[in-house]
């Protein structure tokens, strides 16, 4: 049932990887055009690959 | 929350889950290749319970909705209908090639799934990004007329 604690995050990360790229584009002060898509992906997957690290570790202590 | 307010809900509710089982997929390739079946395995599995949730949601969505017309014209009318037509037919093929993905790997036969599983994860990325595109395309860039 490992994979649940995988779902949540990953559900979790489509959220976070979002509210980050709203906050990149507040800080430029204007929004990514066509190139958006690739900075959510590259946010979500580099947040993904490490919290499925972690919750690896967490989960074998 | 009734029926009729769920159903707008939907289709961005698919592409969000046909970007997170991207995600998903993606990670556990990574993971596979870097030799942590564990990681690997949990992130395969997630991806099939996202993705069995995102065809439920699809089926129940077009079941009461219908198919609404295409509302771009012109140069970009050929190229939604071949990406359209070959994410349908893929995603029909993709369900057995899943299923016996998943048969090999949980019954430890270790030749065939890698074997089967070089076809079925380009096909299944295929399937989710495309599913992705067509939402923007169908629903953000040409909005149908309803």
């Amino acid at each position: 049932m490992q994979f649940v604690y995988y779902t949540l995050a990953a559900i979790i990360l489509y959220f976070l990887s979002d509210w980050i790229l709203l906050q990149i584009e507040k800080f430029r002060g204007e929004p990514f055009k066509q190139q958006r898509s690739t900075v959510f992906l590259l946010i979500i997957m580099v947040l993904a690959v490490a919290s499925f690290k972690a919750i690896e570790l967490l989960i074998t202590g | 929350m009734t029926l009729d307010e769920l159903i707008p809900l939907m289709p961005p509710f698919q592409a969000a889950a046909n970007t997170v089982s991207t995600v998903l997929l993606s990670a556990g390739y990574y993971f596979i290749r870097s030799g942590n079946r564990g990681i690997h395995r949990n992130c395969m599995l997630a991806a099939l319970t996202v993705s069995a949730v995102f065809l439920v949601s699809y089926l129940t969505y077009h079941n009461l909705v219908g198919y609404a017309p295409f509302a771009g014209q012109g140069w970009i009318r050929p190229i939604y209908f071949t990406l359209l037509g070959s994410h349908i037919v893929l995603a029909a093929m993709i369900v057995p090639l899943v299923l016996l993905t998943v048969w090999f790997a949980a019954t430890g036969n270790f030749t065939r799934h890698p074997w089967i599983a070089r076809w079925t994860l380009p096909i299944w990325l295929y399937v989710s990004v495309s599913g992705v595109v067509i939402y923007i395309l169908g629903f953000h860039i040409y909005k149908p007329e309803i």
